[in-house]
């Protein structure tokens, strides 16, 4: 599931991300960033087969330095997730899910917020800032004003 | 205070002031026995310095003199104990018990007496998880420690092979409370070593002292330790902070969570002369850093020191401080998300252990 969901983010939102960014709060899978001038929003992505509430404890540790973090679970085994979609609310964590036929739907779209360290937010932002990675079609994962 | 050879220099130890020394013990670490793990192999003792390659089979000919050696160092820093030393094995042997009365009880206790040395003698024990959960090899143990006339007690070490940071395993701690009770029971003092949060547990079986460790490899007993492995990696934990009004250490990228979304987050943790510092935006948290430890040290002696003398009071004050944690625990909860090392879900477990204990006690 890995693989795919990695080429179905490349082909779709470009390949502005760190796979399996370490010394951060947590190790996520896919950190996908988008520079817009100084700013840099984060979007962090935990992927899991099943297990949604061991993987939105993983997303929660990654708001620590991301904007926006998300969980996506496999299409076969999201629906307990979906059950739960107010434990998301609550936590302002993304619900999305993904199947080896490329097919992506967000059940949830997190407000984007502030990272709750400055320190790891810089620590990534000074990372990303080494690279010229480009991102596209970003909005459609992040949630608008008239979506709050 | 409990001394640990693989940290302090023998000279340096002989050296301290004797203060600090009388109320405490040397914890003589022959885990290994010829492991020259960090400063061990300054001490006269360390079997490699009575012989190179120093073996099991040469404690045949070696033990006397190196109770001679251990004891002769332990008198000479006037320690309020005298301490037997153990020996640490992943699978104990089945002559386990016969070679350490042999190899070190006897002729500690031999040469103590021949000194006429009138000091309190402790024997280490480590009790390993199987020790608690299997009723034959406990009584083993347990007849083993009580059956030597000269002891007075133990220095006694929970095996902790846990992977989470707290102990939540309902049997092991239970096990573990009624182990302590039937040392004392048969009158013996009991000295806990390398204890966590859960000493503040183990206190309801009303044991003599209780340690209180700083790094997390101090607060749990792992064989690690003791290992020469420089060339391995070590991942270091990250940066905690102990709250005794949670009974847990909370991992510091969680404080700064609760700092976004919880107004009055800096209340859920004690004040201390440290912890102004701590709360600074620019306090840079590493595990290392001195403050975290400091603050725990004093917040923890509190706790400890507060704990009613009586056995049916101290009960009943654990109860109420791990039924107000869970309360303050449902304020964090509502807004962060912790993960099981910096979460409440050992306080239930504590609290049936409590329970299960009380009715031990009654019967």
């Amino acid at each position: 599931m890995s693989l795919k969901f990695e080429k179905f983010l490349k082909a779709n939102f470009g390949n502005a991300y760190i796979k399996e960014c370490t010394g951060l709060f947590g190790v996520p899978d896919y950190v996908y960033f988008a520079k817009q001038d100084e700013e840099v929003s984060i979007i962090s992505f935990e992927l899991k087969l099943n297990n949604w509430r061991r993987a939105a404890k993983q997303a929660f540790r990654y708001k620590s330095f991301s904007n926006i973090s998300y969980v996506v679970l496999s299409r076969k085994y999201v629906n307990p997730a979906i059950n739960n979609i107010d434990f998301f609310k609550r936590y302002n964590i993304g619900l999305a899910a993904f199947d080896i036929q490329n097919e992506f739907e967000i059940f949830y779209k997190p407000e984007t917020v502030e990272p709750f360290s400055e320190n790891l937010n810089q620590k990534l932002i000074d990372f990303i800032n080494k690279n010229n990675k480009k991102t596209k079609n970003i909005t459609s994962i992040i949630r608008s004003a008239v979506e709050c | 205070m409990i001394f640990s050879p693989v940290n302090i220099d023998a000279d340096k130890l002989l050296a301290l002031d004797v203060d600090l020394k009388k109320t405490g013990f040397l914890d003589p670490q022959l885990y290994l026995l010829n492991e020259a793990k960090g400063t061990l192999d300054t001490y006269p003792y360390f079997p490699g310095n009575l012989k190179p390659d120093f073996t099991t089979p040469d404690l045949d000919t070696s033990q006397l003199q190196l109770a001679q050696l251990c004891i002769d160092y332990q008198i000479d820093n006037d320690f309020k104990y005298m301490i037997i030393p153990t020996r640490y094995y992943v699978d104990y042997p089945t002559s386990y018990f016969e070679q350490s009365t042999d190899y070190f009880v006897t002729p500690f206790c031999e040469y103590i007496r021949a000194k006429n040395i009138d000091k309190k003698i402790l024997l280490s024990v480590i009790v390993k998880s199987i020790m608690l959960s299997d009723e034959e090899k406990r009584n083993e143990v347990l007849n083993w420690i009580t059956g030597h006339q000269h002891i007075d007690g133990v220095y006694l070490i929970f095996e902790n092979n846990f992977s989470s940071k707290q102990i939540k395993d309902f049997d092991y701690l239970l096990n573990a409370l009624k182990f302590i009770k039937i040392l004392k029971d048969n009158q013996m003092e009991v000295h806990l070593g390398y204890t966590n949060t859960e000493a503040l547990l183990y206190s309801i079986a009303m044991p003599d002292s209780i340690s209180i460790g700083s790094y997390e490899n101090l607060r749990s007993f792992g064989i690690k330790r003791f290992q020469d492995l420089e060339s391995s990696p070590m991942r270091a934990p990250n940066a905690r902070l102990y709250s005794s009004k949670l009974l847990q250490w909370i991992d510091y990228d969680y404080i700064q969570a609760m700092k976004k979304l919880i107004p009055d987050y800096e209340n859920f943790f004690d004040d201390s002369e440290f912890k102004p510092l701590m709360f600074q935006p620019e306090f840079k948290w590493h595990f290392a850093k001195p403050e975290p430890y400091k603050h725990y040290f004093y917040i923890f002696d509190k706790q400890i020191k507060s704990l009613p003398d009586s056995q049916t009071d101290r009960i009943e004050q654990l109860k109420s401080d791990i039924k107000n944690a869970l309360i303050l625990f449902k304020r964090i909860k509502d807004k962060v998300l912790l993960d099981d090392d910096s979460d409440d879900s050992h306080l239930p477990t504590w609290f049936n252990v409590i329970n299960a204990y009380q009715i031990e006690i009654t019967k």
